[in-house]
């Protein structure tokens, strides 16, 4: 313990120090850190990674600390690092459409720096103060990734010291770049395993002039299913979500079971054109369709983002083949009784499941049985966040792992004595 | 001996159809695409499944033999080239399209398979596959993910690695293992995206499952031709700062337009015009009229001398045809070249093309320019006369200049054509001792004895170095 002491006594004269009475907001599943910092440089990051590796201290490296609850619970947690203090724009030259930013930029900056420069990020998250770095480090994608792709389309480039306090760089600064191995890919949805990521390079995207939303209603959501597969194939929307009735409730006092959403953006006679021939030509829906556009639309998918973070508690999100989505929303149904918010990109094979689990009977028992069922047929169930109890019980990840002495192997040459984020990941890693 | 045990063993599980070890046969193998290297191979295999194939890199392991594989022989950085005496796996035969799934818009497809018969077989329920390399008729899906390669339509739809949903591979140590598992998203580090550029060295890939997407509802394909560089070069500019995102934006200069008009492919570009930019916009009806609009205006601010809209789909096949042309007719009317294959940040255009002139000056040989402008992906093709020894070192060194620059200025030294053989000691350039110390864990993770697809990508010692030497001479 002294030994402990005695490091944090060392990098506290260095380094800036967060609080004691603020640890607790770094909580993770019951285990606060026992020191945090915000390095403002490398060699302070360096530095506390360093003795870290010395002293068999373990590292969780934090941004906006929205979704510290994902993987499993922590096999160690002694310091927080916090990228508070690297939040600042390196190089941004919109004629490249790329950017350049240090990790912990949050999300609603970024995007208001490029909104600027009349581009934008197709990412977002439902927490504004979300930065880059954890965005990337939990693979968070967001709506429009129907139509301008994932993290793994958008990031062209990383700098991260590695867990042997090394400095990374992977990847470069531009689109096409084949040089060596595509090592900034591995970054994604790593969890802080690899390295605490310092700067991101992104592609940036010209801003659409304007936005609109179909919303269809639903009870049938056969009919909606079949309308998706009619869309995807000429309609090229931004983007594309089918919600339950708890969510639509919530969202636009929806009183149907099902509601779907279509979001285009483009020129402004472009998408009039669109969706005034999309309202007609449409197979019926046994339901309603209205228009929500321009300043309404995007006030719209702020309240889809404020709902979703604001009931954030247990959350799920499954992975099918794209043409079961619907089925699987539908057998989803039996665990109406807990409430769900659910939320279904159906051309990308992605739902997502809010419940408020605290006070009710649904537990590992329910979460392991549905489950099992979405594995069966070739699915993937993964815990994102959840109570303390159900983190405890089950496995956070799908039971779908192969190839993990490999994952172990590349672990082991980014952070030999295993210093970051142990025991959160796939496999136990 | 050996080699005598190795080959016996390999014929044993093959039979003797499918293993050829005569000279006069490997030696179309044993040289590069651009026939500018040659290397020296054991012998040549044509396994059918994967079963085989790890059986085969088991062989190799036991008798310490290297290996590579190989699909349509077109690497342009020697990624098929053959070092140190390899078994090349050769798996232009095992080129079978598997499955199709419209619903999942997914083709199941065996690494020989050649990048157009993709987009092919999808053809009629207007699906495509993006990747189109201009070599897509003679390149293989294999190669594809292993160069990662890119094409024309990068700017708008990406690489390779952004249409691959999982690979079935066999591992260095002769295991079977999948990288994705077909969902579009996953679990656990990302190890298809590290598959996909990796120049065949960490596995050998046996299927792919490919993303293919919808054919937009609209396209216009424009030429516009121009008098100076200059001012193809800010219409480049122009056009992304109005905000416009292109389906493809390319470029060629007076050499690559020359060779073109000379050919079965020409189109009408006046020869003495200094660049010409072949533009597409795809996407709703609307939108890429308004995008048209926007072009043209941009044009006609910066001096273009004529533009040729194509007025149908038929048309718009030919324009391509001339650009997708440029490789093979420079090739052609010219004795031998080099390209190369640097990305600059898209703004450094004007005074990159200007340093490559003077380059060409320098080493008083032409350089014709053909490139991806609207990601910044250059072609150089430096011509030369092969049977003039002097002409080849001053082609390789003007090359490496060139690459320096690219590099220099924050961009890549290789956009799609891979480090293969070629830019291995230039990795340098772009990477730090760290970063490649690295990037050699990693193949050694995958790889520890150094079998797979030998001197490609990393520096790997003095031998290397030698032999790859040798091999360009």
């Amino acid at each position: 313990m002294s030994d402990f002491n005695n490091t944090i006594k060392e990098l506290e004269n260095e380094i800036d120090k967060i609080n004691d009475d603020e640890l607790s907001k770094y909580r993770i599943y019951e285990r606060t850190p026992k020191a945090g910092f915000a390095p403002k440089n490398y060699e302070e990051i360096s530095k506390i990674i360093k003795e870290s590796n010395k002293n068999g201290l373990k590292i969780v490296g934090s941004g906006g600390a929205t979704k510290l609850g994902f993987g499993n619970i922590p096999t160690g947690y002694d310091i927080i690092v916090s990228s508070s203090k690297f939040n600042n724009t390196i190089e941004y030259v919109p004629e490249e459409l790329t950017i350049s930013v240090q990790s912990g930029i949050t999300i609603s900056n970024l995007q208001e720096i490029v909104n600027a420069k009349n581009q934008f990020i197709p990412i977002d998250s439902i927490f504004p103060n979300a930065t880059l770095g954890g965005i990337i480090a939990t693979n968070t994608n967001g709506i429009l990734r129907t139509s301008y792709g994932s993290l793994r389309d958008l990031v062209l480039g990383i700098k991260a010291v590695d867990g042997n306090g090394k400095i990374v760089k992977a990847g470069g600064k531009v689109v096409k770049n084949v040089a060596g191995y595509d090592l900034s890919k591995v970054f994604i949805g790593s969890l802080g395993t690899l390295g605490i990521i310092t700067e991101i390079n992104m592609r940036t995207y010209p801003l659409p002039e304007y936005e609109s939303t179909l919303i269809i209603q639903s009870n049938n959501l056969d009919k909606l299913r079949d309308i998706v597969e009619d869309i995807q194939k000429y309609s090229y929307p931004g983007g594309l979500e089918l919600i339950n009735s708890n969510f639509g409730e919530q969202l636009i006092n929806s009183e149907y079971e099902w509601n779907l959403l279509i979001r285009y953006l483009g020129h402004k006679n472009s998408i009039n054109e669109q969706t005034s021939k999309d309202k007609k030509i449409l197979k019926k829906p046994d339901g309603e369709i209205q228009e929500i556009d321009g300043i309404n639309s995007r006030e719209l998918w702020k309240r889809y983002h404020n709902i979703l973070a604001d009931t954030y508690e247990t959350v799920i999100k499954i992975m099918v083949p794209i043409t079961t989505s619907t089925n699987i929303l539908k057998s989803l149904n039996t665990l109406q009784k807990y409430s769900p918010l659910i939320y279904c990109e159906p051309s990308l094979g992605i739902i997502h499941m809010q419940i408020d689990s605290k006070d009710k009977d649904f537990g590992s028992s329910e979460i392991t049985n549905m489950r099992n069922e979405i594995e069966k047929n070739a699915g993937m169930v993964i815990i994102e966040n959840t109570t303390s109890t159900i983190k405890k019980e089950i496995n956070s990840w799908s039971n779908y792992n192969n190839n993990i002495n490999i994952m172990n192997q590349i672990k082991n040459a980014f952070d030999k004595n295993n210093v970051l984020s142990p025991g959160r990941f796939l496999g136990g890693i | 001996m050996r080699e005598d045990r190795i080959l016996s063993e390999l014929e044993e599980l093959l039979g003797n159809k499918r293993i050829k070890y005569e000279q006069n046969t490997l030696n179309e193998f044993e040289v590069d695409y651009l026939e500018n290297s040659k290397g020296k191979a054991l012998a040549l295999v044509l396994p059918n499944s994967a079963t085989e194939i790890s059986a085969i890199v088991r062989i190799c392991n036991k008798y310490k033999i290297k290996y590579l594989a190989r699909g349509g022989g077109t690497s342009l950085s020697g990624g098929s080239l053959p070092l140190d005496n390899c078994i090349i796996i050769d798996l232009s035969k095992m080129n079978r399209i598997l499955e199709v799934n419209f619903d999942e818009q997914t083709v199941l497809a065996e690494p020989g398979v050649i990048n157009i018969e993709i987009t092919n077989v999808v053809d009629q329920k207007d699906l495509l596959f993006a990747p189109d390399p201009s070599s897509q008729h003679m390149c293989t899906i294999g190669g594809n993910i292993a160069h990662n390669a890119g094409g024309a339509h990068t700017i708008k739809y990406g690489v390779t690695t952004n249409h691959v949903r999982a690979v079935e591979i066999v591992l260095p140590n002769g295991e079977i293992t999948n990288f994705g598992n077909g969902l579009v998203d996953g679990q656990g580090y990302d190890l298809l995206a590290l598959i996909n550029g990796s120049d065949g060295t960490l596995g050998i890939i046996t299927k792919a499952l490919l993303r293919v997407i919808p054919k937009p509802a609209s396209s216009q394909t424009i030429l516009l031709v121009f008098d100076r560089v200059k001012d193809a070069s800010k219409t480049v500019s122009d056009i992304i700062r109005k905000g416009i995102l292109p389906s493809a934006l390319e470029m060629m200069d007076q050499i690559v337009i020359r060779a073109i008009e000379k050919s079965e492919y020409k189109v009408g570009i006046p020869v003495d015009a200094e660049a010409a930019l072949l533009v597409e916009v795809d996407g709703r009806k609307t939108d890429v009229s308004i995008d048209v609009e926007n072009i043209i205006q941009i044009c006609n601010d910066n001096n273009v001398r004529t533009i040729q809209r194509a007025k149908d789909q038929k048309h718009a096949e030919k324009l391509w045809a001339a650009r997708k042309s440029a490789f093979e007719v420079v090739g052609k009317q010219n004795e031998n070249y080099i390209v190369q294959d640097g990305v600059i940040p898209r703004t450094m255009l004007p005074q990159t093309l200007e340093k490559i002139y003077e380059i060409g000056k320098k080493y008083d040989l032409p350089i014709a320019n053909v490139f991806h402008a609207g990601d910044g992906n250059l072609h150089p093709l430096i011509l030369f006369n092969g049977k003039i020894k002097k002409e080849k070192t001053n082609a390789i060194d003007a090359s490496i200049e060139i690459i320096k620059i690219c590099a220099d200025a924050g961009g890549s030294i290789t956009g799609e054509h891979g480090i293969g053989i070629e830019k291995v000691e230039l990795m340098p350039y772009m990477f730090n001792k760290e970063d490649i110390e690295l990037m050699t864990k990693i193949k050694m993770i995958f790889d520890p004895d150094l079998q797979c697809n030998p001197c490609k990508v990393l520096p790997s010692g003095s031998k290397c170095m030698e032999l790859s030497a040798k091999a360009r001479e």
